[in-house]
């Protein structure tokens, strides 16, 4: 249960983007010092929410993106503290941007009036090009407003804006971490970037570009054009796209829909799944397709896509093209399609199948041949402590870092932990730690302090004079501070040798490294107590345990609704942005009338559809935990000698979720994806779309969801609960190295007994 | 009167005769001008000379040195200039200035006053009198912001001096020497700013050993050029369409009999002769044998301004002897003038310098042979010495390491308390030597262990000195600081255990060249080429050429070897294939391996992705993109690589992706990278290098060992017993 604590899935993310910030932070203090400038910052890196409230930036005009300081990591402004300091943010220039003359810096600040006006300065720079300096005098105590044109040549893909300060507030003995020490850059301030939309071409070379694109502040808004009566295998081709969308777009904010008029008139990047006499929305696109198909556009009634030659496809044929949107400038339509369901779901499989489908280079691509993809390992999961064995920082996908000087930046490391690897009893974890310290640190005031999720657990004194390389500390983590998601903090306290204040002093030689040679130990095994919704928000358990879904099906009901459709858009991009498969997609989708036995019993179910539409919950009536009646419009667990453990009243607007395990294997859950309406559907669906509500889900087994949010999704206790840990029900054994060593040892020694047993009795 | 006229015009025309025979000798002999001088600008902004976006100068006193070059061929005239974009602190005081030196004479002080605090332009004329091949040109200031007790480490101590800054040379050009002694000279002139271009004429159907010639020739140019970039060119056939103009370089290849630019551009003074499609002597008016080959310098006779070298024979033997012949390296007997022939007694020495290859392999290296010369720097605020050390073998830290065996030495009066000599490998700080003696030190020697996980193929290695002076502080009375740090050459790399190969890795390709420049002569290299190759995949063998010869610098006769599809690919060494899909030759066709898959083009337009379990796909597109991939050959894992595309102008792409660092270097570590037909942004689609299954882990093989010892005990007793 403990795992289940505290979880939130924005936390996953967080660590990625906070990963980013720091490692450009870093980048540019390493920058600066290769230029001999003694950087003495205390900037710390964006918040972990930054990349969401940049989506959410203000757009001002159709060509100004306004990036306010909280939109850059800032909420609250920031303090330059001490006589020296300087807060670096990162910030973007997307790819298809033109940036314009106009753009500015519009700074808010203030000052201590302390300061003497002759020594106190404040510069203002990006990417190493000192744009102003501003004298902090008398004068602008106050807030003060100015602003500054960025001259657009300077800029990069990837920029630094960054304000140092110089201030002192007296010429005789001063104390550099004097409280009088302070300019403040306020809220207030503004990037404003003016800019121009280019034009991009066609290349699926480039894809997912421009679907996604790491320099964008806007979410990726993306229009599926997905009938309602497609086959299952166009049905499978759109999951197996859902859920390599999300993949690709990961961290990335993506606001997927489905469509609802036609394409051309949605000014969005589209993807249209399915063959044309299946969508068609495909064949009113013919016109403007790179492969002609034969029939939309000549009067006969056949609709083949034919190769460049006019020769038709083959039935099994799949194709991919790619194609700017008629009538919207630098958007794309990419077209997953085929001559026949089989043919779109061979051009769905090559789409999503790593690393082939790096291989397409043009406007199209027939996918000739295709088979399965090789499976991503079963439980692979990048960035995730996956067994009770040692596990480097470099397994875990993160470099050594380096923070330098007297102010110098806490590092930050992650340390996931699988949801699945349950730790019994109070067995601690072990971290253990390999660093190195620079020369001539005062013995007595320098030291390294690790933090777990913001508590301190140990505090490591640097005294020796001639410095460390490589040394190892080990720290006992108790079972109860570590959760899926964890955040390890390194904070050096450096300060130099005999330090005084009225002498002179500097730091400029003062260091501390964090090697990705460290490590994280977690006693555990591998099992996880099911069903229990709240796994969902801990990276998509036990529905990505397969990263590529190898083992998940999806039903739908017979005549699926655009808002079924709906539900199973958002809620198969979620199960992507949480997974990460360096092979295919596997995921199967389903009519339920057509849902196939062996699927049925192997393979855990989504299953999605209003309450009675559904005849699958039928067959499932006694395993569900909470049984919805609809005379009463409530959820209550079956009666269990005679009473009622639990009952809540529904309304016809409320969303179901329940995860139940399977009835037909041991090892798999199914989960029901429900409601009354389609609003309560829709609700559904924006708790899948909306981070800030899917990363409140909590540990339950059932889910209903209201409109207002997190808070009124409501949540019963778990009911019956059940270890799962193996794959299709075969998993093997699973031990530390040191089992394995063991059950070596006794079986030579077994061997040797035998022996001896048979020739020297 | 008549008769006097006539004479006069007799004298005249004889004096013209003469006049015009001495200008051909003298042509020959290489120091006659042969064209008129042209007029030209040339705009250098700083940022050419690898500054970041701005010259920061800080505290008190600093200074940055660029070098430049004015080349040879440039008369420079009074209108070049310097213009100086420059902005500092508003915090200084009237006292502070810039100084602008040109081989360290001062041309302008600039005094920094509020006035000129933010961006000011500043045109200051070049001296062109004092100008060299080979110039700095230096920013220096001092600057202040008190005159009571001042830090000289204060941040408002700054002065910018913008990369917008710019040279602007106004110069007529001077025809270059036309001297076989200075070969490549003036082919490539590394002095330049622009790279050199260079435009081989070739015969239609050119015989192997043209094509070798070219390799050859291209291989050496680049070997000379090194930093500089060069672009090479081709055209087969005798009709070229439109041939470049005079800032390019041509190099005829080929006997007369099949190249016809051979004879255009013989002159009368030429002491051989063309007759009936071969070289014969012009006094003794034998032909010349199949063994001798011929190189002479020409005008393009289409173009006055256009040197042409010509590398001839009489058969394909004779025309890849003078190639061989003209790249010769260590030069044994410096060839002068315009015309050589080579004797056909001739061979390269067999003897190969074969010098250290620049990288860490399997040896340890000097930084000597890395490249790195002994570096001093200077003062409180003393700029990193930066080294690029490429690994191109895993050090994992277990099985192998790296050790810096670093020799230093630094001044006396430095503040112990605070100066210490701090390394960094790629960003990450690694060690800390404190200089704690105040009488300093010379040649101290230290021994710091590399980090394996900050290792990669291309390493940045930062030594940084903090020196503090002794007296320093705010109020000293008597500020001065002399103080200095080195790095000796005598540093070396030392490699510890066995490394482990990291081939087949195309990354390795960028700044090393890795694996095919092992050797400096390339004796272990081969190119394999189509039967009938055309034109452009020819292009993509000179810019493969002229990549790997900037990666190795020349010091011995070449052995790189050519070979073409009906011949068999060597046994031994490493390959380089130019696939041709039209012609789909089966031992050329592109097989690249990459962990548990293969990728191979059995057809045009077809991909074709393979998997051991047979989970193949095979996909057909436009075939517009092109390919860099590298694999392994039987034997000995020897790497080859496969440059190709399905169609000309994507192959055209490939060669300049290959011609132009600032494409070439985006190339990263992979098995297969994929050129998109639009912009140079390489997908990467296979992972680096062939996976190696798991070894058994060091417990299982001690325990079988015990089990067996164990077994063989019991067996023994047993039969000692009996």
């Amino acid at each position: 249960m403990q795992m289940n604590q505290g979880r939130t899935w924005l936390r996953q993310y967080a660590s990625l983007k906070s990963m980013f910030w720091i490692s450009l932070a870093i980048l540019a203090g390493a920058l600066s010092l290769m230029m001999g400038i003694n950087v003495q910052s205390d900037a710390a890196p964006a918040k972990p929410a930054a990349k969401t409230e940049k989506a959410s930036a203000q757009t001002a005009s159709a060509n100004t993106q306004l990036l306010t300081l909280s939109d850059l990591g800032s909420p609250d402004g920031h303090t330059l503290k001490t006589v020296r300091s300087e807060r670096r943010y990162a910030f973007t220039r997307p790819q298809n941007w033109k940036v314009s003359k106009n753009t500015a810096i519009q700074l808010v600040f203030q000052h201590s009036p302390s300061l003497l006006p002759e020594r106190s300065h404040l510069n203002i720079q990006v990417n190493n090009r000192i744009l102003k300096t501003i004298g902090l005098t008398k004068n602008n105590i106050k807030p003060t407003r100015v602003t500054i044109p960025i001259p657009p040549e300077i800029l990069k893909d990837r920029n630094t804006l960054s304000f140092q300060v110089d201030q002192h507030y007296t010429y005789k003995c001063e104390d550099p971490f004097s409280p009088e020490l302070w300019t403040s850059i306020l809220p207030e301030t503004k990037l404003a970037l003016h800019h121009q939309i280019q034009a991009i071409q066609p290349e699926l070379a480039q894809f997912p570009f421009p679907f996604f694109d790491d320099l964008s502040y806007d979410a990726a808004r993306v229009g599926y054009g997905i009938p309602s009566g497609l086959s299952d295998e166009s049905l499978s081709a759109a999951g197996k796209v859902l859920v390599k969308m999300g993949q690709w777009a990961s961290w990335r904010n993506i606001y997927p829909f489905i469509l609802k008029k036609a394409p051309l008139q949605q000014a969005d990047n589209l993807i249209l799944i399915g063959t044309p006499e299946e969508n068609q929305e495909i064949k009113a696109l013919a016109a403007h397709l790179p492969l002609p198909v034969k029939g939309a556009t000549d009067g006969q009634d056949v609709n083949w896509f034919t190769d460049p030659e006019g020769k038709t496809l083959g039935k099994d044929q799949g194709v991919l093209q790619l194609l700017a949107h008629p009538n919207a400038k630098g958007r794309m339509v990419l077209v997953v399609t085929g001559n026949t369901p089989k043919g779109v779901l061979n051009a769905a499989r090559f789409l999503v199948q790593n690393p082939v489908n790096k291989l397409m280079v043009g406007k199209y691509v027939i996918v000739e041949e295709q088979h399965a993809a090789k499976p991503h390992p079963f439980r692979d999961w990048q960035g995730f402590v996956q067994t009770a064995d040692k596990t480097t920082f470099a397994d875990l996908g993160h470099d050594t870092l380096t923070a330098r000087g007297i102010t110098a930046l806490p590092l930050y490391y992650t340390a996931h932990v699988m949801p699945d690897l349950f730790q019994a009893g109070n067995n601690p974890a072990t971290l253990k730690t390999i660093f190195s310290y620079s020369s001539q640190a005062d013995g007595s005031q320098s030291k390294l302090e690790i933090r777990l999720n913001g508590k301190a657990m140990k505090s490591i004194p640097l005294n020796n004079p001639e410095g460390e390389a490589q040394k190892v500390v080990e720290v006992k983590i108790p079972a109860a501070e570590l959760h899926t998601y964890n955040e390890i903090e390194y904070q050096f306290f450096l300060y130099p040798d005999k330090y005084d204040t009225c002498k002179f002093v500097t730091d400029v030689h003062l260091w501390g490294t964090v090697h990705n040679t460290s490590s994280i130990e977690v006693p555990a095994q591998i099992k996880a107590p099911m069903p229990d919704l709240g796994l969902l928000n801990d990276g998509g358990y036990p529905f990505t345990a397969n990263p590529d879904l190898t083992d998940v099906s999806l039903v739908l009901p017979q005549q699926a609704s655009a808002t079924d459709l709906n539900v199973m858009v958002q809620l198969l991009t979620r199960l992507g942005r949480l997974s990460h498969s360096n092979s295919g997609i596997e995921l199967k989708a389903h009519h339920e009338n057509t849902l196939p036995e062996e699927a049925r019993k192997s393979n855990h179910l989504i299953a999605i559809g209003k309450l009675g539409a559904l005849k699958l919950t039928e067959n499932l009536s006694s395993k569900l935990q909470l049984l919805v009646d609809e005379v009463s419009k409530s959820v209550a667990s079956p009666e269990t000698s005679g009473s009622l453990l639990t009952k809540l009243r529904y309304k016809s607007d409320q969303g179901l979720m329940e995860e139940i395990l399977s009835p037909w294997n041991d090892n798999r859950v199914i989960l029901l994806a429900s409601g009354e309406s389609d609003t309560a559907l829709n609700r559904l669906a924006n708790l899948f779309q909306q981070d800030k509500r899917f990363g409140a889900l909590e540990p339950g087994n059932v889910a209903v969801v209201n409109a207002t949010g997190s808070k009124s999704l409501q949540l019963l206790e778990k009911g019956e609960a059940r270890f799962i840990n193996k794959q299709g029900g075969n998993g093997g054994l699973t031990l530390p190295q040191w089992g394995w060593f063991l059950l070596y040892f006794f079986a030579v020694v077994g061997l040797f007994s035998l022996i001896r047993f048979l020739f020297l009795k | 009167m008549n008769i006097t006229l006539q004479k006069r015009f007799l004298w005249l025309f004889s004096l013209l005769i003469v006049a015009f025979q001495l200008v051909w000798s003298c042509f020959g002999c290489g120091w006659i001008t042969v064209a008129p001088a042209v007029a030209a600008t040339k705009a250098v902004s700083l940022t050419f000379f690898d500054i970041e976006d701005v010259i920061l100068l800080p505290t008190v006193s600093s200074q940055r040195v660029i070098p430049f070059t004015v080349p040879k061929t440039w008369q420079l005239q009074s209108g070049s200039k310097l213009q100086v974009q420059f902005q500092h602190s508003d915090a200084l005081i009237p006292g502070s200035h810039l100084r602008i030196l040109i081989n360290e004479q001062p041309v302008k002080t600039i005094p920094l006053t509020h006035n000129n605090a933010g961006k000011t332009v500043v045109d200051i004329p070049l001296p062109i009198a004092k100008l060299r091949e080979h110039n700095t040109l230096a920013f220096q200031v001092e600057q202040h912001y008190t005159h009571k007790c001042e830090d000289p480490l204060d941040a408002s101590l700054w002065t910018q001096v913008l990369g917008e800054s710019r040279l602007t040379f106004q110069y007529n050009t001077k025809p270059p020497v036309a001297d076989l002694s200075q070969f490549p000279y003036p082919v490539v002139d590394p002095t330049d700013y622009s790279p050199s271009k260079v435009h081989y004429l070739l015969p239609a159907s050119p015989a192997l050993q043209d094509i070798q010639a070219m390799a050859y020739l291209n291989t050496h140019l680049a070997q000379f050029a090194h930093d500089h970039e060069v672009s090479a060119d081709i055209t087969l056939g005798n009709s070229p369409q439109k041939l470049p103009g005079g800032q390019t370089h041509l190099m005829v290849i080929g006997t007369p009999a099949q190249n016809k630019h051979v004879k255009m551009l013989l002159t009368p003074q030429s002491p051989y002769r063309v007759e009936n499609g071969q070289w014969i002597h012009g006094k003794t008016k034998t032909v010349v044998s199949d063994e001798t080959g011929l190189v002479f310098y020409a005008l393009n006779p289409k173009n006055p301004h256009q040197l042409v070298t010509v590398v001839t024979g009489n058969t394909p033997q004779g025309v890849f002897k003078a190639a061989q012949y003209l790249t010769a390296l260590p030069r044994t007997d410096a060839f002068k003038g315009g015309f050589l022939s080579v004797n056909p007694s001739w061979s390269p020495p067999t003897s190969a310098i074969n010098s250290a290859a620049p990288y860490i392999e399997f040896d340890s290296r000097m930084f000597s042979e890395l490249g790195f010369s002994t570096q001093t720097v200077q003062s409180i605020n003393a700029p990193p010495i930066t080294y690029e050390i490429p690994v191109v073998t895993k050090i994992d830290g277990k099985n192998a390491n790296l050790t810096l065996s670093l020799q230093y030495s630094y001044s006396p009066e430095l503040n112990p308390r605070f100066s210490s000599l701090e390394l960094r490998l790629n960003d990450r700080s690694i060690a800390n030597i404190p200089l704690t003696n105040p009488k300093g030190e010379k040649s101290l020697s230290q021994n710091i262990q590399l980090p394996a996980e900050l290792l990669q193929p291309q390493n940045n290695l930062v030594a940084q000195f903090h020196l503090m002076p002794d007296k320093y502080g705010y109020c000293v009375d008597t500020y001065k600081d002399d103080t200095w740090g080195t790095i000796h050459e005598s540093s070396a790399v030392l490699v510890g255990g066995q490394p482990t190969p990291r081939l087949p890795d195309i990354g390795l390709l960028n700044k090393t060249g890795f694996p095919y420049t092992r050797f400096s002569n390339f004796q272990s290299t081969t190119m394999a080429l189509p039967q009938d190759p055309q034109q452009v995949t020819l292009k993509t063998l000179l810019a493969t050429t002229t990549r790997l010869g900037r990666s190795r610098v020349g010091d011995s006769p070449l052995q790189l070897k050519v070979v073409q599809a009906q011949q068999n690919l060597p046994t031994e060494g490493d390959v380089i294939v130019f696939y041709n899909p039209a012609a789909n030759e089966e031992n050329m066709r592109p097989s690249v391996n990459g962990p548990g898959y293969s990728l191979s083009w059995p057809e045009l337009g077809i991909k074709q992705y393979n998997q051991p379990d047979g989970l193949d796909w095979r996909i057909q597109d436009v075939g517009t993109g092109g390919y860099l991939a590298q694999g392994l050959l039987p034997n000995n894992n020897r790497i080859v690589s496969y440059f190709w595309s399905t169609n000309s102008p994507t192959l055209s792409h490939i060669s300049n992706f290959l011609n132009h660092d600032r494409y070439f270097e985006m190339l990263t570590s992979g098995g297969l990278k994929q050129l998109p037909p639009v912009g140079y942004q390489l997908n990467s689609i296979l992972s680096q290098g062939e996976q190696t299954p798991a070894g058994w882990p060091w417990w299982g093989i001690a325990l079988t060992a015990l089990a067996v010892f164990l077994i063989a005990g019991v067996v023994g007793q047993r039969l000692g017993g009996k």
